[in-house]
């Protein structure tokens, strides 16, 4: 299926912003069976200075600095992409056991995949997590077996509610609700995995939509989406979604891998100033066919369902990492009053659903 | 020839554990004699004044000065004992060449692990061991060269009861309190100076030469910038930081001082923004950059990694360093060694267990009473400070279970350390020498061919064995001589080959907003600490003069509420009580209220936290005269009667005090633009304070205007008496006073002085280039200097008089020009105030925000 991905960002800060720095993950990255045929991304106002770089894990990220006043700053990324893939053809091919895969992290050969066995800042698991995913590998299970399984509970068990949690709701509060939205259910299953000492990593992409029967699709409607992938030595990496219950095919585009959303975000940044902010952001996924002429029908969205309003006071500050040193604020913000926000404290940009 | 037997009542030592003085015959060790000798020649009346002195030290250069510890935390503040450890040529020279190794050692390994990880995919080091770890930075991989890595290692030694040292932690993340072993050592040789001499022990200034030229080389300048960044000072090892940066002649920032910029990090200063070459880095790797590292991370700045990236900085250490820190490595040096090096491993740790490992971990449960568990990694660098271990016979067959719980599900993170002892060392408890189980950080730096290491180090008692790392909960620390074997080098001084080298540091040209704020308010708040003393104290001794008449007593209830006034919503005391009551209770209230702005608590309080906000850039000495009163209770306790000559003598004492820091101030700090706000701060409050007595005193209703006596006081308060009385040898008179206080430029203590004073240095400060105009602070302060330049004293004494049938309103609201003038003075100086603030200071306070 071929592709053409809209990927529009927009925030608006209600006083200008004299500096900014952003890191931005919207560049699709060349996995099998997927064709990355054009990419294009467009920033106002002019970044003063861009990098364009490799992370670590792989994935295209480019650093921005902007340095004049602005009040607005949107990013778009359009992208046209061939997939063609259907990973259940793999899952047939994996035969080993659990225990075999965790065993195989301690060996030399497969440090690549040792990385994504251990915990990262949002996949700490806790004892009643380890155990809900224990349940899913008893002793000599095919791995497949028991993460499709696991895949199904999760997709059973949970509530999808894009209401119930923010970037920061720790997969402890995901699992005592029982709900939560993509991101959440990725991290929740990386945790139960990686308590096993089994390697997964998360996968941020594209979803494909489909419009009620007889309606046209929504242009701008689609939302960024999270899924894992798990490795297993006959076939390699093999993504699940918990979120949709299914092993991923041509309907998912994958756009960044790494250890957790910490470690993908589609675009973060620090300000100086801007008072509030608010963040718009809108994806559209459109099928199209060799032509580049969309399939199907759509209608553009009256509505701007991606707006997001931030009030600053209602975010506390976050302690992500286990060894992070508490923030002392500085004299001169001892004496302000409650409301001001501290230096660092994250606010969530876009968010995945 | 048989050495020497030690006086056993002096000193003996725990059976079967080896001691560092003595031997198992009682004999003291040959290294040890120079010292020895001198200390049991030492009366106790001599050990008692010398240790006396050494902990007044301590007390006054500020080691302990924990600037914002909590005083209800119930913690043994720092000390030094008596006896130093004292270290034989031939060990010595093992142990550096040990030292070196591993720091050689670390550095290739952090080299590897950020770059090819041979160790992994060679399978010496398990992967989970490495990548588990936060410390590890994964955006540093691929940003490192072969000369980037680590600049500093310390590693903390320890002997086991057998006399063999074994390593309890390693270093590698900063300097790791590098400072407080110079401290350290600057004091003990203040008090055994001779003995430090005799005993032929080596000195540390070559070492701090060598890393300033090394530092000097790795930017390949020939005057390089160099910053040591720390996280400020509500770090505990802010006094390392700041007492290393003045000895290198470094500046000391903070992440607040620094932005991203053409891919270069810069210093914000009074004259922009200025690039910084290389960073010695006391703040935690992770919480260097909140946009690529730990989003909270707020002690670095902003794109710090990106500039990292494209070589915009130089950092050393470099971030990421601490992986190598993490304790569950230390079952696989061996190997590593080889591996990297091609050498044996001199020395060890205690036996340890990686618990991610399965085997490991069956074998540490199977054995748990006899292990100690700990994180693999906790990062604590602070001398002493590292975590109680875990020793599961402590804990109740629950606790166990939980213990057993978090090693199965977080054993990537956790280490099991076999329980060792440690050995000796003598320890001066203030009646008698004992052996103490003790433990040193050795540190070493880089140069272009491997590692130099400080010849002494810092050594610290530890309580009974619960900690892997060096965890001291006494504080007690002790200093670290190494004997040499050789002639002494010739004394050189760190600042002489600076000065050889013809380089110099940079740090007077430019001066960080922050620090021009605090200075200006330690100025502030200085000068008004003595003009609250001047004022009580000639409030009470008119008092005491008891002649006086009575309207004497309504000056000073006036002037003393001048300050009582100026604190918001004060009250003004009722002269219902009248008299000496009165006045008693408002200098009980200006010198002891809790919480009164304008008070003298008050004042204490900021020049306290002022003073430990700015201590790198005062001079040593000016600090310890200020920590008179920091550290002397009787400037807190408010004494129950008051008897006014005690509290008299009392103000006489603290305005030596003040003199001797003022004078200090002049004498000693350079005209730079710090000196330039610290005065600037001074020159304002004393304006603002002497305007407002002459406002009050002159103007009060009710009173003739002209009483000499009430002149006298004003003289008297603001010092000026002595020269009133040498050039007009008249009783005061309004425009006698009036000339002297308010327009002569050459009184110091005259507000003409200080708006002069004012005017120059407000001339002298960075400007913004595009602005021809005279900024608005420029045009205030000339204001207010011509104003005072162009009037004529005599004109101002003409005060309209109080004529019969004139209501006391009516006269006031009549033209006066000395009111008018003296009003305009006390209205725009708080706007100067406001002007400088938002000029030179406000843009550190810009918030930033994650989005």
């Amino acid at each position: 299926m071929r592709y053409r991905i809209a990927h529009k960002t927009e925030y608006r800060y209600s006083t200008p912003v004299a500096q900014s720095n952003h890191l931005v993950h919207l560049t699709p990255c060349q996995v099998d069976g997927q064709f990355i045929e054009d990419h294009d991304l467009l920033i106002t106002p002019r970044p003063a200075h861009r990098r364009d770089f490799t992370d670590y894990f792989g994935n295209s990220t480019i650093h921005l600095t902007l340095e004049e006043d602005h009040t607005l700053l949107s990013i778009n990324a359009v992208t046209v992409v061939t997939v063609t893939r259907d990973q259940t053809a793999l899952l047939k091919q994996s035969t080993a056991a659990w225990e075999t895969v965790r065993d195989m992290m301690f060996d030399r050969n497969h440090v690549d995949q040792a990385e994504f066995s251990c915990y990262s800042n949002f996949t700490n698991p806790t004892s009643e997590i380890a155990a809900y995913g224990a349940q899913s590998f008893p002793p000599g299970r095919p791995l497949m077996e028991g993460v499709m399984e696991l895949t199904s509970r999760i997709f059973n068990d949970f509530e999808y509610d894009s209401t119930v949690t923010d970037i920061f709701t720790p997969i402890s509060q995901v699992f005592e609700m029982k709900s939560g939205v993509c991101q959440d259910f990725a991290h929740f299953q990386l945790a139960c995995l990686r308590a096993l000492g089994l390697p997964a990593r998360y996968v941020s992409g594209y979803l494909r939509t489909y419009p009620p029967k007889g309606q046209p699709r929504l242009v701008g409607a689609d939302a960024s989406h999270a899924w894992i992938s798990v490795w297993c030595p006959e076939a390699g990496w093999i993504d699940f979604d918990p979120t949709n219950n299914k092993v991923i095919a041509e309907e998912h585009v994958t756009l960044s891998i790494g250890r957790d959303f910490g470690d993908v975000s589609p675009i973060s940044g620090i300000i100086l100033g801007g008072g509030n902010h608010f963040v718009n952001v809108s994806v559209d996924v459109m099928p199209i066919d060799k032509d580049g002429n969309e399939i199907g029908q759509s209608i553009s969205s009256q509505t701007n369902p991606g707006i997001v309003m931030l009030e600053k006071d209602t975010l506390k500050p976050q302690a992500l990492s286990q060894r992070s040193t508490p923030i002392h604020a500085q004299e001169q913000s001892q004496s302000q009053s409650s409301d001001q926000i501290l230096p660092g404290d994250p606010l969530p940009a876009d968010r995945t659903y | 020839m048989q050495p020497p037997l030690a006086d056993p009542v002096l000193y003996q030592t725990l059976l079967g554990v080896h001691d560092e003085m003595m031997d198992v015959n009682g004999a003291i060790m040959p290294h040890w004699q120079q010292w020895y000798d001198a200390f049991s020649r030492w009366s106790p009346n001599q050990r008692k004044a010398n240790w006396d002195e050494l902990n007044e030290v301590v007390r006054e250069t500020g080691i302990a000065y924990d600037l914002f510890a909590d005083p209800n935390e119930n913690k043994q503040p720092w000390s030094i004992d008596l006896a130093p450890i004292i270290i034989a040529p031939e060990e010595w020279q093992w142990l550096s060449v040990a030292l070196t190794q591993r720091a050689r050692l670390f550095n290739a390994m952090h080299n590897d692990l950020y770059g090819h990880r041979r160790l992994l995919h060679e399978g010496f080091i398990p992967a989970a061991l490495v990548l588990s770890d936060p410390s590890y930075l994964r955006p540093m991989r691929g940003n490192q060269s072969a000369y980037n890595g680590i600049q500093f290692y310390a590693a903390d030694l320890a002997k086991s009861p057998d006399g063999i040292w074994r390593v309890l932690d390693n270093h590698a993340e900063t300097p790791a309190g590098l400072g407080f072993a110079l401290a350290n050592r600057i004091a003990i040789t203040h008090c055994e100076g001779n003995l430090f001499r005799s005993s032929k022990a080596i000195r540390l200034a070559s070492y701090f030469q060598q890393l300033q030229s090394t530092l000097t080389k790795r930017t390949e300048l020939e005057d390089p910038y160099i910053a040591i960044l720390s996280p400020g000072p509500e770090h505990p090892d802010y006094f390392s930081h700041a007492y290393l940066a003045r000895y290198l002649g470094y500046l000391l920032v903070e992440g607040g001082d620094l932005v991203y910029q053409n891919n270069r990090i810069c210093l914000k200063t009074l004259a922009g923004l200025k690039p910084i070459d290389l960073i010695v880095r006391s703040i935690e790797g992770l919480n260097a950059d909140p946009l690529e590292l730990n989003p909270n991370g707020v002690h670095g700045t902003t794109s710090m990694v990106q500039a990292i990236r494209d070589k915009g900085i130089i950092m050393a250490n470099q971030l990421g360093t601490s992986i190598v820190e993490n304790r569950a490595l230390a079952p696989y040096l061996p190997k590593v060694c080889k591996y990297l090096l091609g050498e044996e491993l001199m020395l060890h740790e205690a036996p340890r267990w990686w618990l991610g490992d399965p085997k490991s971990r069956a074998h540490v449960l199977e054995n748990l009473d006899s292990m100690l568990i700990s994180e693999a990694h906790e990062g604590s660098g602070r001398p002493g400070e590292a975590r109680a271990a875990t020793d599961p016979t402590t804990l109740d067959p629950a606790g166990k279970l939980a213990l057993v719980d978090r090693i199965m599900l977080f054993g990537n993170s956790m280490v099991a350390e076999q329980k060792t002892g440690y050995a000796t060392t003598p320890s001066w408890t203030g009646e008698q020498l004992k052996p103490h189980p003790f433990a040193i950080r050795f540190y070493s730096s880089r140069k272009e061919q491997g590692y130099d290491v400080l010849p002494g180090g810092l050594s610290m008692s530890v309580g009974a064995q619960q900690a892997i790392g060096l965890h001291s909960p006494e504080g007690l620390t002790r200093d670290v001589w190494v004997v040499s074997d050789k002639q002494p080098e010739p004394f050189e001084s760190i600042w002489a080959s600076i000065a050889r080298q013809g380089s110099y540091s940079r740090a007077g040209r430019s001066l960080q907003s922050r620090i021009a704020d605090n200075l200006f308010w330690l100025g502030r708040n200085v000068e008004r600490v003595e003009w609250q003393f001047r004022l009580c104290r000639q409030a009470l001794a008119r008092l005491n003069e008891d002649s006086g008449p009575e309207e004497d007593q309504r000056t000073v209830v006036s002037a003393l509420n001048t300050l009582i006034l100026r604190a918001p919503k004060a009250r003004v005391f009722d002269a219902g009580f009248g008299g000496m009551n009165e006045i008693e209770r408002l200098v009980r209230t200006i010198l002891y209220g809790k919480d009164r702005a304008y008070g003298f608590q008050e004042s204490l309080a900021h020049m306290h936290r002022l003073a430990g906000l700015t201590r790198d850039r005062m001079s040593a000495e000016a600090l310890r005269i200020l920590n008179e009163f920091f550290t002397n209770q009787k400037w807190f306790k408010e004494p129950g009667f008051m008897h006014s000559g005690h509290v008299i003598d009392l103000l006489d004492e603290g305005l030596m005090v003040l003199a001797a820091f003022s004078g200090m101030v002049m004498e000693n700090m350079t005209r730079n633009y710090g000196w330039r706000f610290l005065d600037i701060g001074r020159r304002i409050e004393r304006a603002e304070n002497l305007s407002g007595l002459l406002n009050r005193l002159i103007f009060a209703p009710g009173m003739s205007w002209d009483a000499p006596r009430r002149l006298m006081f004003i003289l008297e308060v603001a010092d000026s008496f002595i020269t009133y009385r040498s050039r007009y040898r008249i009783t005061p008179t309004l425009s006698a006073v009036i000339d002297l206080l308010l327009l002569d430029e050459t009184n110091p203590r005259s507000i003409a002085f200080q708006i002069s004073a004012l005017h120059d240095h407000i001339n002298y400060l960075p400007k913004e280039p595009e602005i021809g105009l005279r900024s608005e602070e420029n045009r205030l302060i000339l204001e207010l200097l011509t104003e005072l330049q162009l009037s004529e004293g005599h004109k101002l004494a003409q005060i309209p008089q109080l004529e019969q049938g004139k209501e006391i309103e009516q006269v006031i609201t009549e033209e006066c020009r000395l009111e008018q003038l003296l009003n305009n003075q006390i209205s725009k100086l708080p706007q100067l105030t406001e002007l400088l603030t938002r000029r030179y200071f406000t843009h550190t306070e810009e918030q930033t925000q994650r989005i």
